[in-house]
């Protein structure tokens, strides 16, 4: 059987000259812009006093936004809320624009994943790096890296988790669909190994921006 | 400035502990993108890792947006007029303030001819994260010191924050360079913002692409790269 | 000193350093307050780390819904009305019917709602709630399908009439005609149950998601649909007389939320001050089977502990299973019982 594994990542940083940072991100055929403003201006209602404001904004391929793009809001701010230092800047904002370019599957993960490089891009300080990888359980019960959408369609479970770069603890666990105690955890374990991919492309492209200089 | 040749990408949670220790200085100085979580030096940003007589040590970025620092010279846009005070735009999250009274030989009587949407070259006197950022245009002995409003006759614009430092270097040869080239006078704020003047039109816009190109050239390439542009500009 | 007259006698043993008034709202003095408690492994409110608040259900609270609950967790309540209504199905399925579930959080329940469209929180819980049914299977979604290709008089407006079947008095006035798009001739209409699931909340006081969750199944396990026939001569769907039939629910997921406090405790059913004071949260919906439906992390710093517990040892992780499934079986237990109505207490 062949290891499955996480699909092709490519990535350009600063490709916006407006937003602070900025990252297109694809992973497969999967492919996301991020934009980050911040620290910037906060609206008067919307100020922290001891940390910095993060707002997510999630913009679909076609539509408006629904609730479920307002779920997603959710899970990516709370995930930047673990790794942004927010006490660092207290009283400002910290904008993210994500817009989906094309969803092929594990998108959520491609998200995230291209919200780091542009957090990263755009100086923000940070605690640590996140990653994240999505899985998915066959019929048969076969752990995929990476699902695409056709995968996902059949699996029978799916699932989405975020790791931190320090320890690899979990920040995000996101499961669509059944699955046994046993089979979570090995997905778990599985995704937070392939983990270790995207860490290694961000040093990789973070080591190649800067030799430039 | 005795930057340290030796070069390391870091990234942010990277753990540089052992490499300020390597140093040997029981003291050291943490500049931006450095925290210390429960005794470790970690990383906090992406980019190089610099350090200066092996006890002062910063992360250099192409970063764009600009967090105010104690003592820094940048350029501001005045944005309103608030009583004694100006409000000026320093591209931070929070506007700066002003005093018209901190210009040289201002006094109750005698107001500084400031106007809204003027550019001042001011330096910060106040820049923490708590409070809003503080300017004045003169230094201690009260002398302006090259800081004041800037002409209208010149041209700002914008470029990265790497830049400017990179400019202010002493190694960075490309003013000297280019100033040979095209008589000009320059003023670069920390806070990326760089205000030109040069004698016409089409030498702004060659000075201005030229500073604007020096962001990815090393040092030995910058005479040729100024050549090359000068080149270009004989035609118009 | 603290003034409150319900807490433990075990507490009262550490009060004589605690010098920060309980009603204390600046957020600092409260974890330092929080924090003493943690120590003694019990809470404020009298509770140990792992337990749940009392809970306390009604079923078939609402007259005028197919389906309805009341649930008390604590101070959080619930209240869940399910009311089937005619309407086309998917296109892209047919054979299905679907289920609505919404969380509504009205400025009634706290202070920190406001009047207009859903607040950020009701969408996610909303959203949350979609996808553990849909994940679970709670409903097989065929059982609502009524009729599949109608082949309608073309040309003129169809309505589809319900007639009140006396499930309940007040059914008939709610249930009107529904008048479904007009369609062009010999239009193949096709027919399901799409049921409405309103989850509002009268009192919020944390860990909603579970709250709901509850609500939502007791609901359903009231439900009692009126039986359908479509006349064929009219072409419209008339509601039987008798034979009302009940909602055959797949599984019994059961949430149970948790947050993480100062990174190393773990506490279970949160209440909305240790909700504020935590550094993450998880939710973990299993099944009676004990498969899992969701574990939903939502992000936030500190929300470390249960995953990578989870990953430890594998003994560990089936005692923290086991612990889950007792305060499960609590709650099932009320669910499994085929009552019709009245109030019950878990405990």
């Amino acid at each position: 059987m062949e290891e499955s594994q996480i699909r092709e990542i490519s990535c350009e940083q600063s490709v916006l000259s407006k937003p602070d940072g900025s990252s297109d991100f694809s992973q497969g055929d999967s492919s996301v812009m991020v934009g980050v403003y911040g620290p910037a201006d906060v609206k008067q209602n919307k100020e922290i006093l001891d940390r910095a404001t993060i707002e997510v904004i999630f913009k679909p391929k076609i539509g408006l936004p629904g609730v479920r793009e307002k779920a997603m809001e959710k899970m990516i701010s709370n995930t930047c809320q673990a790794i942004i230092l927010t006490t660092m800047h207290p009283r400002s904002s910290i904008t993210i624009v994500v817009q989906v370019v094309q969803d092929a599957g594990s998108l959520l993960s491609c998200c995230i994943n291209a919200v780091c490089l542009a957090l990263m891009d755009a100086g923000i300080s940070m605690k640590c790096m996140v990653a994240a990888v999505s899985c998915a359980i066959s019929e048969d019960g076969e752990v995929i890296l990476d699902p695409t959408l056709k995968v996902a369609q059949v699996a029978s479970s799916v699932m989405h988790f975020a790791f931190e770069s320090k320890e690899k603890d979990v920040i995000l666990s996101s499961t669509q669909g059944m699955c046994s105690p046993d089979q979570y955890l090995s997905c778990l374990a599985s995704c937070q190994e392939a983990s270790d991919k995207i860490f290694t492309f961000y040093r990789t492209s973070a080591e190649r921006r800067f030799s430039k200089t | 400035m005795a930057a340290s040749t030796e070069c390391t990408t870091v990234l942010p949670g990277d753990i540089l502990t052992d490499r300020v220790n390597r140093s040997g200085s029981k003291k050291y100085k943490l500049g931006p993108g450095l925290t210390v979580q429960s005794e470790d030096v970690v990383a906090c940003k992406c980019g190089v890792l610099k350090s200066k007589e092996n006890s002062t040590f910063w992360i250099d970025n192409h970063q764009k947006r600009y967090i105010p620092a104690k003592g820094e010279n940048v350029i501001g846009i005045v944005t309103l007029r608030a009583g004694d005070i100006f409000r000026v735009d320093i591209g931070s999250n929070l506007p700066a303030s002003l005093s018209y009274l901190s210009f040289e030989g201002a006094t109750k009587r005698n107001r500084p001819n400031v106007q809204i949407g003027d550019l001042v070259y001011a330096k910060l006197l106040v820049a923490n994260r708590d409070m809003d950022p503080e300017l004045v245009c003169i230094d201690s002995s009260g002398q302006s010191n090259g800081l004041g409003v800037l002409s209208t006759e010149g041209f700002m614009f914008r470029c990265s924050l790497h830049l400017c430092r990179k400019l202010l270097s002493p190694e960075c040869s490309l003013l000297r360079v280019l100033g040979k080239k095209i008589p000009l006078e320059v003023t670069i704020g920390m806070n990326g913002r760089i205000w030109l003047r040069c004698r016409s039109v089409s030498e702004t816009i060659g000075a201005m692409n030229t500073i604007l190109a020096a962001e990815y050239t090393s040092d030995e390439n910058i005479p040729s790269m100024v050549e090359k542009i000068m080149s270009a500009m004989a035609g118009y | 000193m603290i003034s409150c007259s319900w807490y433990p006698t075990k507490l009262l043993l550490l009060n004589d350093d605690i010098k920060i008034r309980v009603s204390s709202s600046c957020n600092k003095y409260s974890f330092c307050h929080f924090s003493k408690f943690k120590k003694e492994n019990i809470r404020p409110d009298g509770r140990e780390l792992g337990e749940f608040r009392a809970t306390l259900l009604n079923v078939g609270t609402i007259n005028t819904a197919h389906g309805s609950a009341l649930v008390k967790l604590g101070n959080t309540t619930i209240l869940c009305g399910v009311k089937g209504e005619f309407a086309a199905p998917p296109v892209n399925e047919p054979k299905k019917g679907y289920l609505v579930p919404n969380v509504e959080l009205p400025p009634l329940c706290s202070s920190q709602f406001k009047v207009g469209p859903p607040s950020e929180q009701a969408q996610v819980v909303s959203q949350l709630i979609d996808d553990i049914v849909r994940s679970s299977n709670l409903i097989n979604l065929e059982s609502l399908n009524i009729a599949e290709g109608v082949v309608l008089s073309g040309g003129e407006s169809v309505y589809f009439f319900c007639v009140g079947t006396g499930v309940a008095p007040g059914f008939a006035c709610c249930w009107g005609a529904t008048k479904l798009p007009e369609r062009g001739p010999k239009a193949l209409s096709k027919l399901s149950w799409v049921l409405h699931c309103d989850m509002i909340c009268l009192d919020y006081d944390g860990n909603i998601v579970d709250a709901s969750l509850i609500a939502l199944l007791a609901a359903l396990k009231n439900v009692l649909l009126p039986a359908v026939r479509i006349d064929e001569d009219t072409g419209r769907a008339v509601t039987s007389q008798e034979g009302s039939i009940p909602l055959k629910l797949s599984c019994q997921p059961v949430a149970t939320s948790f947050v993480v406090f100062d990174d190393t405790i773990l506490l279970a059913d949160p209440t909305k001050e240790e909700e504020g004071l935590a550094t993450g949260a998880v939710t973990v919906v299993v099944n009676e089977e004990g498969d899992i439906c969701s574990v939903h992390k939502p992000g936030k710093e500190g929300a470390l502990y249960l995953p990578r517990k989870f990953m430890t040892a594998s003994g560990d992780v089936s005692r923290d299973l086991r612990k889950l499934d007792s305060w499960l079986r609590k709650h099932w237990r009320v669910v499994k019982d085929d009552v019709p109505t009245g109030a019950y207490d878990l405990d």
